[in-house]
C-alpha cells in the first residue's frame, strides 16, 4: 500500500517537469522539429529547390572543404563575433554600471540607451545606409567641417566595410546588453561591495573583485547569445550590402540565402547551414563545460 | 542647496548623444520637403512638413497593420509567457533527467538560420490549412522567441532561494502554487522585459510575415515598411515618416512599460 | 487589484484572438457566397504608384468583362522566390508569374506548370506574339507560358547638360572613354550606378557591355558555349569595363556602396551625366523627378567591325499552376493579360509586351520618351541587330557568378582572367544540366 502510493508520487514528480516544458516543447517541434531534420537530410542531397532532391553522399561536404567563399564568410563571422563580444559589451557594462550608481535620472538613461533597439532592422538599416552614403551621408558634414581625412567609403571600402555593417547593427542592439545588465546589477548583493569599500578598496579594484564575480551568470548570459547570434547574423548585411563589396561583407547566413535562393541550390545551402549548427554545438558544449565547472546561468 | 553634480552624467550623456543622434536624423528627415531633403540631408528641417505623415499613413495603408500587429504581439506576449515560465521553471528549480539535452535544444534552436524553416514550414502549412493566416504567424512568432524567453526567465528564476520554495512547500503549497503565488510575483519585473521584447521583436519582424502573410488585409506593420522602402526608395522624407509612424507605438509602449518596470524591480527585488 | 489587472488583459487577448479568427471564418462565407470563381496572381509590388493604379484598372476591365472570375491579385517582395517555395510545397498561385523564361523553364520542368500547347490556336498566340518571343516558353515542345513585357539597357543621359557643354553621344570606345575624361573633368560623375541594394543589377551593365563589344554573333556563340566565357574577346571586354570603373568613370569608383535609388538621385541632382539602365526606367523619366530634358542612346559598337546592337530580354514569363483548382478561368486571365486591350494600359508606363500588334502610336497619353524607346527596340528590331540581355539568354550560373563578383574585380580583389576561368566551369555545368538556351 504505501509502496504503491510512493511510486504513484514518484510518477508525479517525475512527471511534473515534463508537465511544464510540454507547451514549449509542443510548439517547438511544431515549428522547428521538423525543419531541422529536413535541413539534415538536404545537406546530403543535390537539390535546386525545383526538382526532386538526389542524394549525393557526403559531395556537399567536400565541395564545402574546398569553398573560398565558405572560408570568407567564417572569418567574417569570426571578425563580427570579436566586434560584437567587445565593444557593446564594454559600453554597455560601463553605463549599466554608471546608470546604477546615479542617484537621479536613472530612468531617463535607461529608456534613452534603449530607444536604438526599439527601432526595426529595417528602419535602422536604412537609416545607417543614409549615413554611409559616400554622396550624402556623414561624409558630407566631415568635408564641410574640415576633417575631409576621416571621410570614408564606409560601406564601399572593403577594409572596413564588414566594421561600418557591424557599427549599424551594434548601435542598434547595445541598449539591450544595458538592460540585461542592470538587471543582472538588481541581484548584487551590496553589501558585499559596501563592505570593501568601508575597507578603503579603490573603485576598480571593488569592480574588478566584488562587482564583476557577482555578475557572472549575466555575463555568461551575454557571451553565450552574443556568440550565438553572432554566428546567425544576416539582416544588417543583407539589407546594406548583401555581402558586398566583393566578398568583404559575406557572412555564413547571407551565403546561405545567396545560394539556396539566388542560385537555386538549396541543398548545399543546407550543408552550409549544418555547419552552422555545428558551430552552435561547438558553443554548447563549451556552455555545459562552464556549467560543469559550477557557473550557472 | 545646491547638490554636488555627479560626475558621471558626463559619459552617460555622451553616450546618450551616441544612442539618440542618427534617431534625431530620422525624425528631422520625416519634416522635411523633398527639395530640402536633397539639399540638406543631414540638417535639420528649415519648415515643418507634418503632411509627410499623412502620405506615409495613407500610401503606405498602415490603419489595418497596425491592427494586425497589434493582435499578433498580444497573442505572442501571452502565448510565450505561459509556457516560457512553466519551461523556465521546470528548467530552473526541478531537478530531473535531460534538463541539459533540453537546454542544449533551446540553443540550438536559437542558433539556426531561419531561413531554411521556409520550405518545410510552408509544406506544414499548406497542409494545416495556416497559410496566410494570423494564427499561422502567431505560432510561428512563439516558437522562434520562446528560447531566449525561458533562457531569461530561467535565469531570473534559478536567483531565487530554495529556501523561500521550502517554506512555501511547508506552508502547504502544492507545486502549482507555489509557482503562481511565489514564483511568479517574484519575477514580475522579468515578465515584463519578456512582454517589452516580445512586442518589440514580433512588432519588427518581417521574414517570417512577408512569406506567411499574403493578403494585403493581413500584413503587418513591418511588412507593409519593407515594401514602402521598396516603392519609395529614394524618397527619405517618406521613407523617414514611415519610419517614425511604425516606430511610435512600441515606443510609446516601451515608455510607459518603462516606469512599471522599474517599479516592477525595485517591488520584486529578491535579495534586498 | 493587479489579479483583475491580469484578468482584464486575459480577456482582451482572449476576445482579439477570437475576434481574428472570426474575421478569417467571415471572408471564406464570403467566398462560397460570391458564385464567382477566384484566381490567385502574385506578382512583385508594383514599383510607381502609377503602375498600381493601372494594375487596379486592368483587373477591374477584366473583372467586367468576366463577371464570373474574380482576381485575387498578391503582390510581394519576393514574389518569384515565394512561388517557387509555395509550388515546392504543392501551393502557389494559379497564375504563376517567372521572372523570365530560364524561371519559367525551371518551374515546367519540375511539372509545376499546366502545357498550354493545346491552347495555342484557340487563342491564335502563334500569330499575336514575336516569335522570338513565345518561342521561350516552350520546354521539350511543350508550351508552358507567356512572354510578358519585352526590353532591353540603354543609356539615359542629361541631355540639357549634353547641350550645354557641346559634348556629344559617343560612336565607338575612344569616344566613350574620352567623353567620360571631358565629363570627369567637368567635376561631374561620367556615369550613375548603384547596385549595393540588389547586387544583380550588375548584369545590367554586363549586358550592355558584352553585348556591345562582342557584337550579337559572338554574344550568341558565346552564350552557346561555341566560343569559350574565357575567350580573350571576352576578357577585353570585360577589362573595358573594369577599366571605366577603376578609372572613376562609374559612380566615382562607388557604384557597389550606393543603391539603384541614390545612384537615380546622381542623376536626378545633375551629379552625373549618364545613367545605365534598363528601358523599364523609362518610367524614371517621364515624371518631374528630373528639371531637365532626359534622352537616351544606344550603347555604340566598341568594338572594329562589329554594327551596334540592342540587348533584347524578357522581363517576365507567366504559366499556369498544374495544382491549380480553376485551370480553365486562370488560362482566360492569361491570355487577357497578353491581349492587345491590356498591353496597351501598359504601354504607357514604358512596358512593352511582345504582340506583334502592338503600335504605341495608337495609344494616347504616351510620355514622348516612352514613345521615343518603344520605337527604337522596333527599329532596331526590324533591323535584326538584337543582342542577348543576360537575365533571358545566359547560362544561369555563369551569369550568376559573374554579377556575384564582378565587384571583386573592380576593388582588386579578383583578376578577370581569374574571374572568367570560373565563369566558364559554370557555364560547363549549366550545358550539363540542360540549362542553356535553346537558340532555334
Amino acid at each position: 500500500m504505501s509502496v504503491a502510493k510512493h511510486s504513484k508520487q514518484h510518477w508525479k514528480k517525475s512527471l511534473f517537469p515534463w508537465l511544464l516544458l510540454a507547451p514549449s516543447l509542443l510548439l517547438l517541434l511544431f515549428v522547428v522539429g521538423g525543419p531541422i531534420i529536413g535541413t539534415i537530410f538536404l545537406s546530403f542531397t543535390d537539390w535546386d529547390g525545383i526538382k526532386a532532391p538526389s542524394f549525393v553522399g557526403l559531395e556537399n561536404f567536400s565541395r564545402l572543404i574546398h569553398d573560398k567563399t565558405f572560408y570568407i564568410a567564417l572569418a567574417n563571422n569570426i571578425k563580427w563575433m570579436a566586434i560584437f563580444l567587445t565593444i557593446p559589451v564594454i559600453m554597455a557594462l560601463i553605463v549599466a554600471l554608471l546608470i546604477s550608481k546615479i542617484a537621479r535620472g536613472k530612468l531617463f538613461y535607461r529608456t534613452v540607451t534603449f530607444i536604438p533597439y526599439i527601432l526595426s532592422t529595417v528602419v535602422t538599416a536604412k537609416l545607417w545606409s543614409l549615413i554611409y552614403n559616400p554622396f550624402s551621408g556623414v561624409n558630407t558634414a566631415l568635408e564641410d567641417w574640415g576633417l575631409d581625412f576621416l571621410a570614408q567609403s564606409w560601406i564601399g571600402d572593403s577594409a572596413i566595410a564588414l566594421f561600418s555593417v557591424a557599427f549599424a547593427d551594434l548601435w542598434h542592439f547595445w541598449g539591450f546588453l544595458v538592460v540585461l545588465f542592470l538587471m543582472g546589477m538588481q541581484q548584487l548583493d551590496k553589501s558585499i561591495e559596501e563592505a570593501a569599500v568601508v575597507e578603503g578598496a579603490g573603485r576598480l579594484r571593488v569592480f574588478w573583485h566584488v562587482t564583476l564575480p557577482q555578475l557572472r551568470p549575466t555575463l555568461v548570459l551575454i557571451y553565450m547569445l552574443l556568440i550565438i547570434w553572432s554566428f546567425a547574423a544576416f539582416d544588417y548585411v543583407y539589407i546594406m550590402t548583401q555581402g558586398g563589396p566583393g566578398k568583404s561583407t559575406e557572412l555564413l547566413a547571407t551565403y546561405m540565402y545567396d545560394l539556396a535562393i539566388y542560385n537555386y541550390q538549396p541543398g548545399y545551402a543546407s550543408t552550409v547551414a549544418l555547419t552552422m549548427g555545428l558551430f552552435a554545438g561547438l558553443v554548447i558544449i563549451g556552455f555545459r563545460f562552464i556549467q560543469k565547472k559550477g557557473w550557472d546561468v | 542647496m545646491l547638490k554636488r553634480f555627479d560626475w558621471r552624467h558626463i559619459p552617460l550623456l555622451l553616450f546618450t548623444a551616441f544612442a539618440i543622434g542618427p534617431l534625431v536624423l530620422i525624425f528631422s528627415n520625416s519634416l522635411k520637403s523633398k527639395e530640402e531633403f536633397g539639399e540638406n540631408p543631414l540638417g535639420f528641417p528649415k519648415e515643418l512638413h507634418f503632411e509627410n505623415f499623412a502620405e506615409a499613413w495613407v500610401v503606405g495603408g498602415y490603419g489595418q497593420a497596425f491592427t494586425n500587429s497589434l493582435i499578433v504581439a498580444v497573442s505572442c506576449i501571452v502565448i510565450i509567457c505561459i509556457s516560457a515560465s512553466l519551461a523556465a521553471y521546470a528548467l530552473a528549480k526541478v531537478r530531473f533527467r535531460f534538463s541539459n539535452s533540453i537546454l542544449g535544444f533551446l540553443l540550438l534552436v536559437m542558433s539556426i538560420p531561419m531561413g531554411l524553416f521556409l520550405v518545410p514550414l510552408f509544406y506544414v502549412y499548406q497542409n494545416l490549412g495556416l497559410m496566410d493566416s494570423l494564427l499561422g504567424i502567431i505560432i510561428i512568432y512563439s516558437a522562434i522567441f520562446l528560447p531566449f524567453n525561458i533562457f531569461l526567465l530561467r535565469s531570473f528564476f534559478v536567483s531565487i532561494p530554495d529556501e523561500l520554495l521550502d517554506s512555501a512547500r511547508v506552508d502547504g503549497c502544492n507545486e502549482f502554487q507555489i509557482l503562481t503565488k511565489v514564483v511568479f510575483p517574484l519575477a514580475l519585473p522579468a515578465f515584463l522585459t519578456v512582454m517589452l521584447l516580445v512586442g518589440l521583436w514580433t512588432w519588427n519582424e518581417f521574414f517570417f510575415a512577408n512569406a506567411f502573410l499574403q493578403t494585403e488585409e493581413l500584413k503587418t506593420v513591418a511588412t507593409k515598411y519593407l515594401a514602402f522602402t521598396g516603392r519609395f526608395g529614394n524618397d527619405w522624407r517618406l521613407i523617414s515618416a514611415a519610419g517614425v509612424i511604425t516606430v511610435m507605438p512600441i515606443l510609446l509602449l516601451f515608455v510607459f512599460l518603462q516606469r512599471k518596470f522599474i517599479e516592477g524591480l525595485t517591488e520584486g527585488s529578491v535579495k534586498g | 487589484m493587479k489579479n483583475k489587472v491580469t484578468v482584464v488583459l486575459l480577456l482582451m487577448v482572449i476576445a482579439l484572438i477570437t475576434s481574428a479568427c472570426g474575421g478569417a471564418n467571415d471572408n471564406d462565407a464570403a467566398q462560397t457566397d460570391d458564385e464567382a470563381v477566384e484566381i490567385s496572381w502574385m506578382t512583385y509590388p508594383p514599383f510607381t504608384p502609377e503602375y498600381e493604379t493601372m494594375l487596379k484598372d486592368q483587373i477591374a476591365a477584366f473583372e467586367d468583362e468576366h463577371p464570373n472570375i474574380k482576381i485575387d491579385w498578391i503582390t510581394n517582395d519576393d514574389a518569384v522566390q515565394l512561388t517557387r517555395q509555395q509550388l515546392a510545397a504543392g501551393a502557389g498561385p494559379d497564375v504563376v508569374y517567372a521572372d523570365g523564361p530560364m524561371t519559367l523553364r525551371r518551374f515546367a520542368s519540375a511539372g509545376y506548370l499546366e502545357p498550354l500547347t493545346d491552347q495555342v490556336d484557340t487563342y491564335k498566340w502563334n500569330d499575336r506574339f514575336y516569335d522570338w518571343a513565345l518561342s521561350t516558353g516552350y520546354q521539350d515542345g511543350e508550351l508552358y507560358g507567356l512572354p510578358k513585357s519585352y526590353e532591353s539597357v540603354v543609356v539615359w543621359y542629361n541631355k540639357d547638360m549634353f547641350a550645354e557643354n557641346g559634348w556629344d553621344i559617343p560612336t565607338n570606345l575612344k569616344e566613350l572613354q574620352s567623353l567620360n575624361q571631358t565629363i570627369q573633368d567637368e567635376d561631374i560623375i561620367p556615369i550613375a550606378f548603384g547596385a549595393s541594394d540588389y547586387r544583380a543589377s550588375n548584369e545590367w551593365a554586363l549586358t550592355l557591355m558584352y553585348n556591345a563589344y562582342l557584337g550579337k554573333d559572338a554574344m550568341k556563340d558565346v552564350i552557346s558555349t561555341e566560343m569559350k566565357w574565357n575567350d580573350d574577346l571576352v576578357k577585353e571586354a570585360t577589362q573595358t569595363w573594369v577599366d571605366m570603373w577603376q578609372n572613376g568613370d562609374v559612380s566615382d569608383k562607388q557604384s557597389h556602396a550606393i543603391t539603384n535609388d541614390d545612384a537615380w538621385s546622381l542623376f536626378n541632382n545633375g551629379q552625373a551625366a549618364m545613367k545605365i539602365e534598363g528601358t523599364w526606367a523609362s518610367n524614371r523619366v517621364m515624371g518631374d523627378a528630373q528639371n531637365f530634358d532626359v534622352g537616351f542612346f544606344v550603347m555604340p559598337a566598341l568594338r572594329e567591325g562589329i554594327e551596334e546592337n540592342i540587348p533584347l530580354a524578357l522581363g517576365g514569363s507567366t504559366g499556369i499552376n498544374a495544382n491549380s483548382e480553376h485551370k480553365e478561368e486562370a488560362i482566360v486571365f492569361l491570355d487577357w493579360l497578353h491581349d492587345i486591350e491590356a498591353s496597351e494600359m501598359e504601354v504607357k508606363l514604358g512596358t512593352f509586351n511582345p504582340l506583334v500588334d502592338l503600335d504605341i502610336a495608337n495609344v494616347e497619353d504616351v510620355a514622348p520618351i516612352t514613345k521615343d524607346i518603344f520605337n527604337e527596340i522596333t527599329s532596331y528590331m526590324e533591323k535584326d541587330q538584337v543582342g542577348y540581355a543576360s537575365w533571358t539568354y545566359w547560362p544561369p550560373s555563369a551569369n550568376y557568378y559573374l554579377w556575384d563578383n564582378i565587384e571583386a574585380v573592380f576593388i582588386g580583389q579578383m583578376s578577370v582572367d581569374e574571374l572568367l576561368d570560373q565563369v566558364q566551369k559554370e557555364a560547363e555545368k549549366d550545358k550539363e544540366e540542360g540549362l542553356l538556351f535553346e537558340f532555334e
